[in-house]
């Protein structure tokens, strides 16, 4: 074996036909797995032009080939589809157990087609492969999603599904899986939903076997050793022991955590909100993905109230997006709102941000206490989170707005330009002004504004591994580019992109060579890395995207940061953006050059000509 | 002194890793179903258990073999089990009180742990400490990985 | 010269988040470093005004300092 299972299976959810097919060797070859083999599959059989919500649209899951073995956080899979918040191309990246159950039964992937007339959801156990009905399902959240279906076929499957925000078209709903796992950007979810599929659920009994056994087990010895004696991601590291919302007192005392809306940079309950609180007043213990070392995920405890029990904690973007971005300090209520965002299967990066662009049309006089049935909605108010939160999942009053995202929400009341955006996503935590390469970073993403597409803040901010200066434009574009390149060859691996605070390419090349087979140089895998950006961007520009959707939002341009190190400091956009195009290899308006696609065997033709 | 697992559910953070290191070494491909070694979930209280034979001084599963394909070797304490005299009865996993005996349908034999000869490979995977290969130097240190194991998954400790 | 040092994730065990010190003027971060038994190769980052900083830097009266482990996230 090399990773691979080598079959797929395809749901024509419309005519409810199920196949099952080989993998494409030629594109796992040229894309690997996870979102780069997705996307190739995505970019095949779909017109990017298409409505994200109509049933041309293609819904896939897929796993990468060292999923399911002991490889550094290898658990994990990629949902893929055309996204419905952004138009873009849209790949979520998830952990949890459900992707190695995918491939312990016999599959690399999944991709759903059509839609099916009404609610059902796949089930799997090996060779058996059925659509079985869901309306009993239909409605219910997340976690009863998961329970009921675990107790009418096997106890021990995995599940992924969506909750009422995905049935409802919530143009920010995720996939969720085993409960408390996302893909969470983008709007995947309300794909799942306009497909009326409620869930696939999955049971696995055969192993997963790799190309090169030796070369395997000495470049998983590696990786692990570096992964656990690093430390961050080691033993006792600063991920396991205080979690992703240790993040929040670095970007604080750098003036580099946006607050109120992004009107500041600094908030000054910071730390009330911090991974040092989590840890020292609602943590119960670590909780890890599968064959993951590092542990980084959260078991809190809500200690009262409805949802009070044993929950998954926030993680640093979702902390920060209910707390500093909607000037809240009140962490408890924060849990609480994730934790509703985890049942009702929503995204609370961009839920939070929503939010906070609320509050400040609110404090602006653009929306007024009529829109909100009588309430109020100001920066700081924790009360109205929760609320506000659950009615966005379940479409109620003014959830009804919020559920659009914070771009269409801002334009509706006429006020575009105070969400917080780049192609119409929200962007996560770190202040683009402050942190010049992410500023770059949030402009270029073939996903829109997203942190884990390019994640320079670890050289901007964390001096991982070497130091960059924040305030300066000098090498972002190519630090940007490499760093877009190596995580879309992580992404297809699927191995977790934290193993990047404490290993690099070659590691990751030497697991995926042991594991395929593929005799790649390290240069030659980071080129996979790049095909598959490339080939991301052409999905978007044939979906009609331009230069001008490669933008921040005017507040980045425009207002500068007003304390701090780099008080009176804009992101200088289009002095970096140029230079990344041309290191890129694209033209002016970003657009990829001949010579470049024929460098990495890709045609904008052919994608074309594909539909 | 005999030397055994000691587990401790309070450290597992359920990354598995366990299961993969326990079915790799053994048949050389990665699957939970091979795996000697279970983890259990507890969600109500975030609780994760590995559970594994605990190699019984008494062990029931022994004395109900029929054909000697488990023995106890006196001097590691570890309960051996030998392939080629199994005959698939089953009689141990029934008499196994802890259900640590599984037996797999597809590789015709029983999936039970043999602390890898002296280097059990799932201890070696294990990051947090969770599991641990001592000296049990008391009866009270054996005594210990099954009541930790009762004590937690018995719900104590969440709130 | 007075200094503020803001200590964060497991620095802050047995010492303290936040306290103003007095060091002499000649003080540079590592000095700062050794009288809070923080071994170098333990340290994350140190930020004084927000700004990442080397560990032979000098001090100035007023000045504050942040000190992380090794920490990331994301």
């Amino acid at each position: 074996m090399n990773g691979y299972t080598g079959k797929i299976i395809r749901v024509d959810l419309t005519n409810k036909i199920i196949k099952i097919e080989k993998l494409n060797m030629d594109y796992a070859k040229n894309y690997i797995g996870g979102r780069g083999l997705g996307s190739k599959y995505l970019c095949e059989e779909i017109d990017p032009q298409i409505d994200a919500l109509s049933p041309e649209n293609k819904l896939i899951f897929m796993t990468g080939p060292v999923t399911g073995t002991n490889a550094t956080c290898a658990g994990r899979f990629n949902v893929v589809a055309k996204a419905p918040l952004t138009g873009t191309i849209g790949a979520g990246n998830t952990g949890g157990y459900f992707g190695p159950e995918l491939k312990f039964a016999g599959y690399d992937g999944i991709i759903f087609e059509g839609k099916a007339n009404n609610p059902v959801y796949l089930h799997i156990n090996d060779d058996l492969v059925e659509l079985k009905d869901a309306k009993h399902i239909w409605g219910k959240n997340v976690f009863e999603t998961t329970d009921i279906l675990l107790n009418e076929n096997e106890e021990d499957a995995k599940v992924a599904c969506i909750g009422p925000a995905g049935e409802k078209l919530v143009l920010f709903a995720a996939v969720m899986n085993d409960k408390d796992r996302a893909a969470g950007r983008s709007g995947l979810g309300a794909v799942m939903g306009s497909k009326n599929l409620k869930a696939v659920i999955v049971k696995g009994s055969n192993g997963i076997g790799v190309a090169n056994a030796l070369q395997f087990n000495k470049a998983v010895a590696e990786a692990r050793e570096k992964v656990t004696a690093n430390g961050v991601t080691g033993t006792g590291g600063g991920l396991a022991t205080y979690g992703t919302e240790v993040l929040v007192n670095i970007l604080n005392e750098m003036h580099a955590l946006p607050t109120n809306n992004w009107q500041t940079s600094r908030f000054e309950d910071a730390d009330k909100i911090s991974g040092e609180y989590l840890t020292e007043n609602y943590l119960i213990r670590n909780k890890a993905c599968y064959a993951c070392p590092i542990g980084c995920g959260r078991t809190i405890k809500i200690p009262d109230g409805k949802y009070k029990g044993v929950v998954a904690g926030p993680e640093y973007e979702a902390g920060w997006s209910y707390g500093a971005s909607c000037g809240i300090n009140d962490l408890n209520e924060i849990n609480k709102a994730n934790h509703v965002c985890n049942m009702l299967g929503l995204d609370p990066v961009t839920m939070g941000a929503t939010i906070a662009c609320a509050m400040e049309l609110y404090e602006k006089g653009y929306i007024t206490k009529e829109d909100l049935d009588g309430g109020e909605l100001k920066f700081g108010d924790a009360n109205s989170i929760m609320k506000l939160t659950e009615q966005t999942g379940n479409r109620e009053g003014f959830g009804d707005k919020l559920a659009l995202g914070s771009y269409r929400l801002a334009d509706m009341y006429g006020h575009p330009e105070l969400s917080m955006t780049v192609k119409k996503q929200e962007m996560p935590a770190y202040d683009g002004r402050a942190i010049q390469g992410m500023g770059l970073s949030y402009a270029t993403s073939n996903r829109g504004g997203c942190h884990v597409r390019g994640y320079v803040t670890s050289t901007e901010v964390l001096g991982i591994p070497m130091k960059t200066d924040p305030l300066s434009t000098e090498g972002k574009a190519a630090l940007v580019k490499l760093f877009q390149d190596l995580t879309a060859l992580v992404d297809s691996s699927d191995i977790c992109l934290f193993t990047t605070f404490a290993i690099g390419l070659p590691e990751v090349s030497g697991m995926l060579r042991g594991t395929t087979g593929f005799e790649y140089s390290d240069e030659e895998m980071l080129l996979v890395g790049e095909r598959i950006w490339n080939l991301e961007k052409l999905f978007n520009l044939q979906a009609g995207l331009t230069r001008e959707d490669d933008l921040l939002p005017p507040r980045l341009l425009n207002e500068p940061v007003t304390s701090g190190p780099s008080k009176g400091k804009v992101t200088e956009l289009e002095v970096m953006l140029d230079e990344y195009y041309q290191l890129r290899g694209w033209d002016k308006e970003g657009v990829p050059t001949d010579e470049k696609l024929a460098e990495l065997s890709l045609s904008n033709k052919g994608l074309a000509e594909a539909f | 002194m005999a030397k055994g697992l000691v587990v401790s559910p309070d450290k597992c953070t359920g990354c598995r890793t366990c299961e993969l290191a326990c079915s790799y070494s053994k048949s050389d491909t990665f699957n939970p179903k091979d795996s000697a070694i279970s983890v259990m979930f507890y969600e109500d209280v975030g609780l994760q258990v590995p559970m594994t034979c605990l190699q019984c001084d008494e062990p029931h599963c022994v004395k109900v073999c029929v054909v000697n394909a488990l023995t106890k070797d006196e001097k590691t304490g570890v309960v051996n089990y030998d392939k080629e005299k199994c005959i698939g009865c089953k009689m141990c996993v029934s008499a196994c009180p802890f259900g640590n005996m599984t037996y797999s349908i597809r590789l015709k034999e029983v999936i039970k742990c043999d602390l890898c000869k002296g280097d059990p490979q799932c201890v070696k995977s294990c990051n947090y400490g969770a599991l641990q290969y001592k000296e049990l130097d008391s009866t009270l240190d054996k005594r210990k990985i099954i009541a930790n194991q009762f004590k937690e998954a018995f719900g104590e400790g969440a709130i | 010269m007075e200094v503020e040092v803001r200590l964060f994730a497991s620095f802050r065990v047995g010492r303290f988040k936040y306290k103003r010190l007095t060091f002499n003027d000649e003080a540079k971060i590592i000095d700062i470093l050794d009288s809070l038994k923080i071994k170098k190769e333990e340290l994350g980052l140190v930020l004084v005004n927000g700004i990442y900083s080397d560990t032979d830097a000098f001090v100035k009266d007023n000045d504050v300092l942040a000190i992380f482990p090794p920490v990331a996230g994301g």
